[in-house]
């Protein structure tokens, strides 16, 4: 690419090089002074130095671009012209702040402004602007995606998993490295072999380069090509942008591990000073003018401070508010609702594959923003691990349904982002297991963007995932408490294929990421069971009573639910009767369901194959025992997942998953 | 009149020591010039002085202070 200087450049745009810097250069001080005078208290990650990347980036972007930055990201935020008075009040914690005062320095969101997101977790946010991309691409919009992110992010894996998946696809994103010499407290070479860093992207078959990241228009220059080839069609690129950072990683950061000469030398080569001197100096800009322009921005930062700090703090009523969509109280419990009925009318039998099947199918028919992501589900590749997507990308393309890499973060990075950008996506985790390996996307992200943003972003998705059966430690774990301990996301665990049609096009409809859970033991051993034909919703948050009786209440969900019936009719050979309370959905719990039915029978028993110990059974019985207390003949017994890993062997795998028999046992002690 | 209270670097601190007042009562002191250092369990800051002007200690050397503690005034 040619190299862009002052002579390839107008006179305007140099001048707003100039003020978009100054504007970094003087919000970064003017936020330091407040802190080192205790006028301010929150935690900051400074800018000083790296003034050039943030002008240069926004100057190549249009108003309809997107920004995704790091916690370091003022210099992207300032430079994009973002109003100062919001973000000054979201540093400070302030009602009047971007989201209002719920996300701080480290979650800036201002979409309408060409921010999209700033991420605290290192490495997180390429995943995530590859799905707006990805959404940019599908609907057309002509957007380009930049995402910043700092040298120190090139270490980890969710940066490789973006950079590929993103060339993959020729997304148009830009991939800003600000390379300034540190990640935190560690130099370059002391966590990498690689002497540039631009060298990775060449291993992901996209263009890499570097530039001086001291300079605007060398900036500006490299990033407007990038931008360009990103706005043809053309894929992605890395920018690696090399500068100094000449203050601590945080504020208040003593810098003992900085060699205190080259810090010297580099503040008196300070990139703002050295670009004004360079407009004075070749006549672009006299002293006076460029004062003025200083005397401007100072005056706009003046303002914006002095009403961020005489604003407000948000008010006790904001504390649950853009958690959920439909809620502003707690929404780990359903509100209660009357009962929606499974409709009458014609059915077909079907298992729960294609129960699924059927559903993504009339879902994906009735609404363009589904998209279907995943490890194998296009029909190139065998339409799904167990066929539950077969046929879909024959019918709907394979842009709607995507096979991907074997790259789960990458998976739910790219739905989420798809998600705040419009599209419906539907990821598939494939086995739950792997919840783990997309932890950060769901639990930092997904379930968080509509918080971080002050409920400006959603990321409405359905992730789907399997619990296996026999299939050892790594394939056959239920992990659903640990989706349920995350506010922002919903949890649904269907026990029968009509419950799952039902279910999944309330999790396609619904407004905020859901947890999908299929059991694998259904989808082989569950039989065909009658659907009705026509398509139809169940709420979400809605117990169903899947056998009545008077003398004790079951509560159970998913694959045990099954044991539970057959426990009951064990039982009921005996004279006890069993209420069998089927929950469908774990997040928002029902516990108004629970408790209507245990308040007839005065005994529970919670069922569920996931392990014991700080399980949902756990919550449950503390919720009851709080609500019914008195109200009790028997104490709540438990029945559920021994504490080990699920083990290979049937014999022991049995001992571990609570059967139709631990069920009847637990009854008949109570 | 521009108040100087002690800083708060990083979420878990509380308090500080001041370590050095760099500048002399009643002498004169220009803004981003150092102003005076002080000391915590993470941190050792040297803070600039945040405007221009005549500095008045409400802080000696050796003590230990809450963060926003009002240190000094420059007038």
């Amino acid at each position: 690419m040619a190299t862009t200087t002052d002579a390839t450049v107008d006179r305007d745009t140099q001048i707003e090089l100039f003020r978009a810097m100054q504007r970094i250069h003087r919000a970064d001080a003017r936020v330091r002074k407040g802190l080192s005078g205790g006028e301010f208290a929150f935690s900051y990650w400074p800018v000083d130095g790296q003034e050039a990347i943030g002008a240069g980036v926004s100057l190549a972007l249009e108003d309809r671009d997107q920004v995704v930055t790091t916690y370091r990201g003022l210099g992207d935020v300032v430079g994009r012209g973002v109003e100062l008075t919001g973000y000054f009040g979201e540093l400070l914690g302030r009602s009047i702040g971007l989201s209002k005062g719920k996300a701080g320095a480290m979650g800036i969101s201002a979409p309408e402004q060409g921010i999209a997101y700033s991420t605290g977790i290192v490495g997180a946010g390429p995943l995530l602007a590859n799905g707006i991309a990805l959404a940019a691409q599908m609907l057309g919009t002509g957007q380009v995606v930049v995402v910043n992110f700092g040298d120190g992010a090139t270490s980890i894996g969710f940066v490789h998993e973006a950079m590929n998946l993103a060339a993959l696809w020729s997304l148009p994103v830009v991939f800003v490295c600000q390379n300034n010499a540190w990640a935190e407290c560690t130099p370059l070479e002391g966590y990498t072999r690689s002497e540039r860093l631009a060298d990775r992207a060449a291993g992901y078959g996209m263009p890499g380069v570097t530039v001086d990241g001291t300079d605007p228009v060398a900036v500006h220059g490299e990033v407007a090509a990038a931008v360009a080839r990103a706005r043809a069609g053309e894929g992605p690129t890395f920018v690696e942008a090399t500068a100094y950072r000449l203050q601590g990683h945080y504020f208040g950061d003593g810098q003992g591990y900085v060699d205190a000469d080259e810090l010297a030398a580099a503040r008196a080569a300070d990139p703002a000073g050295t670009y004004r001197a360079r407009l004075i100096e070749s006549g672009v800009l006299t002293e006076d003018e460029a004062s003025a322009i200083e005397a401007e921005i100072d005056a706009e930062i003046d303002q914006a401070v002095q009403a961020a700090l005489a604003a407000e703090e948000p008010p006790a009523s904001e504390l649950y508010v853009d958690v959920y969509a439909d809620r502003d109280d707690d929404g780990s419990k359903a509100v209660p609702t009357a009962a929606v009925e499974i409709p009458e009318g014609e059915t077909e039998e079907l298992g729960l594959v294609a129960a699924i099947n059927r559903t993504l199918d009339r879902a994906m028919a009735r609404d363009e923003r589904i998209v279907l992501l995943g490890e194998d589900i296009a029909d190139s590749a065998g339409g799904g691990m167990v066929k539950v997507t077969a046929g879909l990308s024959t019918k709907y393309g394979d842009d709607r349904v995507r096979n991907t890499p074997i790259a789960e973060s990458s998976i739910i990075g790219a739905a989420t982002g798809a998600a705040m950008a419009g599209l419906r996506p539907v990821p598939e985790l494939m086995f739950m297991d792997f919840l783990g390996v997309a932890l950060d996307q769901i639990a930092n992200h997904a379930a968080k963007v509509r918080y971080l943003s002050g409920g400006r972003l959603s990321a409405p998705m359905t992730i789907r995932a399997t619990v296996g059966v026999g299939a050892g430690p790594q394939h056959s774990q239920a992990l659903e408490a640990i989706a349920m301990h995350v506010p922002g996301m919903k949890v649904v665990w269907p026990s029968t294929s009509a419950d799952a049609v039902g279910l999944l096009n309330a999790c396609l409809d619904d407004d905020d990421p859901c947890l999908f859970v299929e059991s694998m033991k259904l989808y082989f051993a569950g039989g065909r069971t009658p659907v009705p034909v026509a398509d139809f919703t169940l709420p979400l948050g809605k117990v169903d009573v899947k056998r009545e009786g008077g003398d004790v209440t079951v509560v159970s969900y998913g694959t045990v639910v099954h044991d539970a019936l057959a426990a009951a009719e064990t039982l009921a050979g005996e004279g006890v009767e069993v209420e069998v309370v089927d929950l469908r959905t774990l997040v928002p719990l029902d516990l108004e369901g629970v408790l209507t039915s245990v308040r007839k029978t005065r005994r529970l028993v919670v069922a569920h194959e996931s392990v014991e110990f700080c399980g949902p059974g756990a919550e449950i019985a503390a919720s009851v025992g709080t609500e019914l207390f008195g109200e009790l003949d028997a104490p709540i017994r438990r029945v559920a997942g021994t504490y080990t890993p699920v083990p290979r062997a049937a014999s022991l795998e049995a001992l571990c998953h609570p059967g139709p028999d631990a069920i009847v046992a637990a009854v008949r002690s109570m | 009149m521009a108040e100087v209270r002690l800083p708060k670097p990083g979420d878990a601190i509380t308090e500080a020591t001041i370590v050095a007042l760099v500048v002399a009562d009643g002498a004169h002191v220009d803004e981003g010039a150092p102003l005076y250092e002080i000391e915590t369990d993470k941190v050792e800051m040297a803070i600039d002085a945040p405007a221009s002007g005549t500095v008045r200690w409400h802080v000696s050397e050796g003590e230990v202070h809450d963060v926003g503690t009002l240190v000094a005034e420059i007038d």
